[in-house]
């Protein structure tokens, strides 16, 4: 254009004057608009991420939630007692229920590892004779032979029954207290009380005497009234 | 493209998402484009929110920045727009800016009566800065473009939204009274 041509002045001496006031922008505007500009133009794959990572931190917190209710065994809140070393069993159960009421309430009953039963090494079939099992196996070997017996010739033969018992190892001073009641039962489980009563009175009159008193003791433990409802005394 | 094709495409690279392409556009223009709208709105606090919004405009239209015109033409016809809306916001228009060239003659003849002494105290430059608050809005935003923006005739005039011999009329009629401002500091 002509205009273009034929600058109605020179600017150069009138750009001096101007910019020797040093008048520039603030730092902070420059840095605000330099922020501005690049926000505008940042590569927008970052905004995949940010919903993945929203929806990754979301599936992470379901699977620890899950995780904790889920497990039964591991308490949702800590106390003292899990942090507390673990108690020997030996305390009554009430006391351990005033210990840590709110987490017994919720909790199962959990095993310590140090009251699980050892390994034990199964031992020779001889060597476990005189246990419960053998008492129930020896009890039940009895019974059939005193059937049997009974069966044939109308009466038992004691002195044969107490050496039948013997014979097969059964000895009650070596079958642990505690369980007496629960052999109790499960002798009288496998024979009759008449059966058992003669078996106690065999033993008896062969001089075994403490055995047929823990005998009579366990019998009378399974059948506590039998004797007096019998009108038998004590064999 | 023209003279400032180096300009354009930065722009344009800007536009693609090269953000060291604005920050060389920034640095080139950003202290006259500064005094531009400094001297246009003559208000210290509303030329840095004017001067952020221009570039927030140019930020924002990057992808429809087309280079048919120099950059500049296009970053100052975006000034001179905020600059407009700063003055509708804040009513501060100067009546005169409606004047025709005649009347722009008148007052600028008008302006001639003012504090002759405190100009001539002053440096030279701060005796331009003085002349140039004085100046019609019509007439400094057409020096203003010339001198800081480096726009032609023409490129005032498309800036300004006026025809270049409009642009032309303006321009004279400013020159002439900061020279009579200035007297003997005055560029030749």
């Amino acid at each position: 254009m002509e205009q273009d041509q034929e600058p109605p002045f020179p600017r150069e001496p009138w750009q001096r004057l101007l910019q020797d006031r040093a008048d520039v922008p603030p730092e902070t505007t420059d840095a605000r608009i330099r922020a501005a500009a690049r926000k505008a133009v940042a590569p927008r794959a970052a905004r995949w991420w940010l919903p993945a990572s929203l929806a990754a931190s979301f599936l992470l917190a379901v699977l620890i939630v899950q995780w904790q209710y889920g497990n039964d065994e591991v308490p949702a809140v800590v106390t003292e007692a899990d942090l507390a070393p673990p108690a020997v069993d030996e305390a009554p159960p009430a006391a351990r229920m005033d210990s840590a009421p709110a987490q017994r309430k919720e909790s199962p009953p959990r095993i310590a590892p140090f009251e699980r039963a050892p390994v034990e090494v199964a031992p020779e079939p001889e060597a476990r004779l005189g246990g419960p099992e053998q008492d129930l196996k020896a009890a039940s070997e009895m019974v059939a032979e005193e059937t049997d017996e009974t069966d044939e010739t109308g009466e038992t033969d004691e002195p044969d029954l107490g050496a039948s018992l013997a014979e097969s190892g059964f000895d009650s001073r070596e079958a642990p207290r505690p369980a007496a009641a629960a052999q109790a039962g499960a002798l009288a489980k496998v024979r009759t009380p008449e059966a058992w009563y003669a078996a106690i009175a065999a033993l008896r009159k062969a001089g075994r005497i403490e055995e047929a008193d823990a005998e009579l003791a366990r019998f009378e433990a399974a059948y506590p009234d039998w004797l007096k409802e019998q009108g038998l005394s004590k064999p | 493209m023209g003279e400032g094709d180096a300009d354009a495409r930065l722009m344009l690279r800007y536009a693609a998402g090269d953000a060291g392409a604005f920050d060389a556009l920034y640095a080139a223009h950003r202290g006259a484009l500064w005094r531009f709208i400094r001297r246009s709105v003559k208000d210290a606090a509303a030329t840095d929110d004017v001067f952020q919004e221009c570039w927030s405009r140019v930020i924002a239209n990057r992808e429809r920045y087309r280079p048919e015109a120099r950059f500049a033409t296009w970053l100052y016809r975006i000034a001179h727009n905020c600059c407009m809306d700063h003055w509708r916001k804040s009513g501060r228009r100067d009546r005169r800016e409606a004047m025709d060239d005649g009347a722009i003659a008148a007052a600028a003849d008008e302006s001639l009566d003012g504090p002759v002494e405190a100009v001539l105290a002053g440096e030279a430059s701060e005796r331009l800065a003085a002349a140039l608050e004085r100046l019609p809005p019509e007439q400094r935003t057409a020096f203003l473009l010339y001198v800081e923006g480096g726009l032609s005739v023409a490129e005032i005039g498309e800036a300004t939204a006026v025809n270049p011999e409009t642009a032309k009329s303006r321009l004279r009629y400013a020159i002439a009274r900061l020279k009579q401002s200035l007297g003997d500091d005055a560029p030749d």
